[in-house]
């Protein structure tokens, strides 16, 4: 038999051209034959495909309808577009996006039950109700979404915080992990801080940490806690010295190009960001002053699009170009962008389910 | 063998599959790990190739001319004689990618694959079977089992041609 293209084609190179391809073409290629199939789902391959695309950030949004919706950045870049996802078997309640890694966004329905989804492959997986974690009403709770690099388990971690109304001295925040390889639940010692109402934000994973802006039990002055999702500690991240923990209200936690930055209540027409450079250092947090219209008050950016664009998020998604200092309303297949709750994430194939137990439909 | 040269720059003879022959300089070819090691230990001026067609030699050579002549004042001009390189029928852009990868020429290589990659990123099944010469191992029923577990991959149209 004559030598023909496929034959001389080596595996390595058809891996390195379908690693190329965006996680949403690669669905379809396993189709193509066994062997095709094989290597399209092997974990390294899911690796190394990550490695080459985990740049392209991508926004996850939850509609006025409570459908979820991923937004496509265009060429122009205050245009986006739009694509609803429809999970078998699943309805469109949901309220919350918590977060994403790696490709997996953490979201949250109506009846309060956690679902960890890929939006590309629209894999999911429930993530059981914990009983220790019964919502009893003064209480609330708020998640977030990492790796454990040690175990190569993807980790959900939930502060509860628990008031009673006839015991108002008693405030108490659980800390709850959820293992996805294990499909087990635990409960860790309570949180040496106190988490306040006003800043229900989720979890922000930076550096294999989950970050939450906390208040000191005695002082309530505010701290920034790292939760290393290997060994389960919370270790107090340093603040600018410029900042006085006492006076400022810090409102926000965000991870922009793998930073983490906070921002701090100021004038009403200035968006105060702080962005910690290089990670842990005290010295490398950056002040960014964004000068916007009132109307702007309080909007939070959620990514850069641009070396000088970021995207801001509000009462509905604005593009803001930092050098020119203006900024113009995202258009969504043309409509101006408003929606309840929007995150960033990244395309990729790695699956939700780890083992068995789950209500998740697909085998990959 | 002894190696030629002209003045101080050496040259040295390719050998395509078709046993035409192609003389250029010693230094483009280390651009390509392969050769260079030969050059290098074996002190060789003339190399035959006899897996590489003339007609994908022909395209390499040109682009390592063209490589070695990159500077920061003319990489616009670069780019678009890299975009001219890769438009060509698929069949051929794999010669070249596979040629490429035999001969380790390591940055042409990535630009090859990706170009490769955007060619057949809308292509259906079938289509993408045919340009890689693969015949289905699946049952219809375990193939339609598949499809029916990616239902996003298959929505919009496909493209069914293999150029």
């Amino acid at each position: 038999m004559a030598m023909t293209k496929a034959e001389i084609l080596p595996q390595e190179i058809i891996i390195d051209i379908l690693s190329r391809l965006p996680a949403k073409f690669i669905g379809q290629f396993r189709c193509v034959s066994k062997q095709w199939r094989h290597f399209l789902s092997d974990p390294q391959f899911i690796k190394f495909h990550f490695s080459i695309h985990n740049k392209e950030e991508k926004l996850i949004c939850i509609s006025r309808s409570h459908s979820l919706n991923t937004i496509t950045f265009t060429h122009n870049i205050t245009d986006g577009i739009l694509r609803k996802l429809n999970f078998q078997q699943l309805s469109d309640n949901w309220v919350r996006i918590f977060g994403s890694c790696n490709g997996l966004v953490l979201v949250e329905n109506e009846e309060k039950i956690l679902f960890l989804i890929n939006p590309t492959t629209l894999k999911y997986h429930k993530i059981p109700i914990f009983h220790f974690a019964r919502q009893i009403p003064g209480s609330f709770s708020v998640s977030g979404l990492g790796y454990d690099f040690a175990n190569d388990d993807y980790k959900v971690v939930t502060l509860s915080h628990y008031y009673y109304e006839h015991e108002p001295d008693i405030r108490i925040t659980f800390i709850d992990i959820y293992s996805v390889r294990k499909g087990l639940w635990r409960r860790l010692e309570n949180l040496p801080y106190d988490l306040e109402d006003s800043l229900q934000t989720s979890g922000v994973l930076v550096n294999g940490a989950l970050h939450w802006l906390v208040s000191k039990l005695f002082d309530d002055s505010f701290v920034v806690v790292a939760f290393d999702l290997s060994y389960e500690t919370f270790l107090e991240m340093p603040t600018p010295t410029t900042i006085d923990n006492n006076n400022v209200v810090c409102y926000d936690l965000v991870a922009v190009r793998g930073c983490l930055c906070m921002f701090t209540d100021t004038e009403e027409n200035r968006i105060d960001a702080w962005m910690m450079k290089e990670y842990g250092v005290e010295d490398s947090w950056t002040k960014f002053s964004i000068t916007v219209p009132k109307s702007l008050y309080g909007f939070i950016p959620l990514c850069l699009i641009s070396d000088d664009d970021v995207v801001l998020d509000g009462e509905k998604l604005i593009v803001y170009n930092m050098k020119e200092e203006q900024w113009r309303d995202m258009k969504v297949d043309g409509v101006t962008a408003k929606f309840r709750s929007t995150r960033t994430f990244v395309e990729s194939l790695v699956s939700p389910i780890f083992g068995k137990g789950t209500e998740g439909y697909s085998i990959a | 063998m002894a190696s030629s040269t002209t003045g101080e720059k050496k040259i040295l003879t390719l050998k395509g599959g078709d046993n035409e022959e192609f003389i250029l300089e010693e230094s483009l070819v280390l651009q390509s790990e392969l050769l260079k090691n030969m050059v290098k230990e074996e002190r060789v001026s003339s190399i035959p190739l006899p897996s590489i067609k003339s007609k994908t030699l022909v395209k390499i050579i040109e682009y390592l001319k063209k490589h070695a002549e990159l500077t920061p004042s003319n990489k616009e001009e670069f780019k678009n004689f890299e975009k001219e390189f890769v438009n060509v029928v698929l069949e051929e852009l794999l010669d070249i990618t596979v040629a490429v990868n035999y001969l380790k020429i390591n940055g042409l290589l990535e630009f090859c694959c990706q170009a490769v990659a955007d060619r057949i990123k809308d292509k259906s099944v079938e289509a993408v079977r045919k340009i890689f010469r693969i015949e289905s191992d699946f049952t219809p029923e375990e193939e339609s089992e598949f499809r029916k577990e990616t239902p996003e991959a298959f929505e919009g149209d496909l493209d069914d041609t293999t150029n």
